[in-house]
C-alpha cells in the first residue's frame, strides 16, 4: 500500500514539482498517473521508491514510513519495489541473464536458485530463449520486456512504471501492458505514470490526473 | 554473509572495473610504484646507516686521561661520580702501570720500541663505556665535553667525527624519510581516490540501476574499495621489485669497482618485517583513497 499525506516536493532550483499531494493506492491496486509534461508525474514516482525526499509530508509504503527511515534500511524497502523506466536502464556490456539476475544477486540468493528464478522470470516475459544475448541485439519491446523481468524477478509487492511504453509502437504497448496486468492479479500493486491517453482509455483503471504539481479532481 | 558468499562477484566487478579502466590503472600503479620507489630507498638506506651504527654499538667508548699524580682517592671519587651519569654503562680505571702494559701488549712483537724507554710517561686513564642510546642520538660528544670539566681529568678521547657524523646523518634520514614519505603517501592517497573517482563516474549507469535494484552501500562500494587496494599493492610491490633490481646491480657494480673489499662493507635489503608493513600500510592506504570516493560519490548522493 502507498499513502501519501499532503505531500511537496520543491527540488533545488525551480518552483515546487509537487504541491500537497494526498493520495492513497491499495494493495493489489492498478493506478495511472497522467497529466501534460512537467505535471511532476516521475517525481511522484520517484517519492516512491524513494530516489527523492519530500520536501515536506509524510509518505507510507507498505507500512513504512518513508520520511523517517534511516539511509540505510532505504536499499531494502527498495527490494519490495520494482521499477520500470521509458529508457530501460538496461547494462548493455551484460546478457539478458545477468541484467535480470542483478536483482537477485543484491540480495544474495544463491547462484543455483537464481539460475531458476531469472529463467522463470525470462519465460513469463517470452525472452527465455535470448539469455545470453546482449540487450544490444534486442528490440526496444524486448529490451523493456527485460527490464520488466528485472523488476520482478523478486517478486515486489509494488510496481512502478515511468511512461513504459514511451518507447514502443501499439503493439509492443499491448505487449507491456499486457504483463503488468498479468502481474497485478498475482496481487502486484502497479502504478503506471504516462501522458497517453488513448493507452489510459483502453483500460478502466483507476486514474490520477496531476496538473503542475497538483492533483486533479475527476470531471 | 552476504560479502562472504558474493566475494567472487565482488573480485570479477573489481578485475572488470580495471580491465575497463585499464590505461587509467596502469597510469596509477606505475605513478605509485614510482613514489613508493622514492620512500623505500629511504628505507634502505636508512636501515644501512642503522646497521653501521649497531656495529658501532658496544664499541664506543670515551677514554678519559687522568692528571699526573692524582692519588687513588681522587680516582674512585671520578669514578663514583662518572657512575651517576644516566649515559654511562661502566667505567674501567687503568693505572700508569696497567697503561704501559696495555701499550705494550697492543705493540706485540715491536715491543723493541719500548726499549729505550726508561721511564712509564703514559698517563693514567679511565675507560668510560657509553651507552647505546648516545650513539644514536649523537651526544658522545656533549657527554665527553661534560667529562672533561671533571677535577683530575686531563683530556678526554673518542672517536670524535666518525661517530657524530653517522647520528647526524641517521637523524638526517629518518627526518627526510618523514617528510618525503608524509608527502608521498598523501600523494598516493590523492592519487588512488582520484583513480577511484573515475573508475565510479565510467560506471554511473552501473551504480544506479545497482541502488534502483536494492544494492547496499557496502554492497556497491565494495569493488571499488578492492580497487583501489589492489593499485596501491600492485604499486607496492612493483617499487619493491624495482628496488630489489636497483639494489642488486648497486651491489654488482660496487663488487666490480671494487671487488673483495666489498664484500666486508654488508649492504642489506628491506627485511621481511618491513616488507611484510609496507604492504599493510599499502593496503590500508588504497582502503582509504578509495573509501574518501566511494564516500563522496556513492554514498553521499542518495
Ligand atoms: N532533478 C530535478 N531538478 C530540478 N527540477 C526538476 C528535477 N526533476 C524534475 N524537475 C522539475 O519538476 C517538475 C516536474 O517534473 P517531472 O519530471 O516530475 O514531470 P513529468 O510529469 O514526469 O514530465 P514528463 O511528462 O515530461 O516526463 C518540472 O518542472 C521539472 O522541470
Ligand atoms: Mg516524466
Amino acid at each position: 500500500m502507498i499513502q501519501l499525506f499532503h505531500v511537496y516536493k520543491h527540488y533545488l532550483k525551480g518552483s515546487a514539482a509537487l504541491e500537497d499531494i494526498s493520495l492513497q493506492v491499495e494493495k493489489g491496486e492498478f493506478a495511472f498517473i497522467t497529466g501534460p509534461s512537467g505535471a511532476g508525474k516521475s517525481t511522484l514516482l520517484k517519492l516512491m521508491f524513494l530516489a527523492e525526499m519530500p520536501t515536506k509530508g509524510q509518505i507510507i509504503i507498505n507500512g513504512y514510513n518513508i520520511t523517517r527511515l534511516k539511509r540505510s534500511a532505504v536499499p531494502f524497502l527498495r527490494r519490495n519495489i520494482g521499477v520500470v523506466f521509458q529508457d530501460f536502464k538496461l547494462l548493455y556490456d551484460r546478457t539478458v541473464f545477468d541484467n535480470v539476475a542483478l536483482s537477485l544477486s543484491v540480495i544474495g540468493m544463491p547462484k543455483k536458485e537464481i539460475k531458476k528464478k531469472v529463467w522463470e522470470m525470462l519465460k513469463l516475459v517470452g525472452l527465455q530463449h535470448k539469455l545470453n544475448f546482449s540487450p544490444l541485439r534486442l528490440s526496444g519491446g524486448e529490451q523493456q520486456r527485460v527490464s520488466i523481468a528485472r523488476a520482478l524477478v523478486n517478486e515486489p509487492a509494488i510496481l512502478l512504471a515511468d511512461e513504459p511504453t514511451g518507447n514502443l509502437d501499439q503493439d509492443l504497448t499491448l505487449d507491456v501492458m499486457k504483463l503488468f496486468e498479468d502481474v497485478n492479479i498475482k496481487g502486484t500493486t502497479v502504478v503506471v505514470a504516462t501522458h497517453d491517453k488513448s493507452l489510459i482509455s483502453r483500460y478502466s483503471r483507476r486514474v490520477i490526473t496531476l496538473e503542475h504539481g497538483r492533483i486533479m479532481e475527476k470531471q | 554473509m552476504l560479502i562472504i558468499k558474493r566475494i567472487s562477484y565482488f573480485m570479477t566487478t573489481m578485475a572488470k572495473g580495471i580491465a575497463s579502466n585499464l590505461y587509467l590503472n596502469v597510469v596509477t600503479i606505475i605513478t605509485i610504484a614510482v613514489a613508493f620507489l622514492i620512500l623505500n630507498i629511504f628505507f634502505v638506506i636508512y636501515r644501512n646507516v642503522n646497521a653501521v651504527l649497531e656495529g658501532w654499538q658496544g664499541r664506543i667508548k670515551i677514554i678519559a686521561y687522568l692528571q699526573d699524580g692524582v692519588s687513588s682517592q681522587q680516582v674512585s671519587a671520578i669514578e663514583g661520580q662518572l657512575k651517576k651519569y644516566g649515559n654511562i654503562k661502566g667505567v674501567r680505571f687503568y693505572s700508569k702501570q696497567d697503561a704501559l702494559s696495555e701499550f705494550r701488549r697492543e705493540l706485540k712483537g715491536q715491543a723493541a720500541i719500548l726499549s729505550g724507554v726508561s721511564q712509564n710517561i703514559l698517563p693514567a686513564y679511565l675507560v668510560v663505556m657509553v651507552r647505546d642510546r648516545v650513539i644514536r642520538n649523537g651526544t658522545v660528544g656533549k657527554l665527553a665535553d661534560s667529562l672533561r670539566g671533571i677535577q683530575g681529568i686531563a683530556d678526554v678521547q673518542y672517536g670524535q667525527g666518525v661517530t657524530e657524523r653517522f647520528s647526524e646523518m641517521l637523524v638526517m634520514v629518518k627526518m627526510l624519510g618523514i617528510g618525503i614519505g608524509g608527502f608521498i603517501l598523501f600523494a598516493i592517497l590523492i592519487i588512488v581516490s582520484n583513480t577511484i573517482r573515475m573508475s565510479i563516474f565510467s560506471r554511473k549507469d552501473e551504480i544506479e540501476i545497482l541502488k534502483l535494484v536494492g544494492a547496499t552501500n557496502m554492497f556497491i562500494e565494495l569493488p571499488f574499495l578492492l580497487e583501489g587496494v589492489t593499485q596501491v599493492l600492485c604499486g607496492t610491490g612493483l617499487s619493491i621489485a624495482l628496488l630489489y633490481l636497483v639494489y642488486r646491480f648497486f651491489l654488482y657494480r660496487l663488487h666490480h669497482a671494487f671487488g673483495s673489499l666489498i664484500v666486508n662493507a654488508h649492504i642489506v635489503f628491506l627485511s621481511g618485517g618491513t616488507i611484510g608493513t609496507i604492504l599493510v600500510a599499502a593496503a590500508m592506504l588504497g582502503f582509504v583513497g578509495a573509501f574518501v570516493s566511494a564516500g563522496k560519490f556513492i554514498r553521499h548522493n542518495d
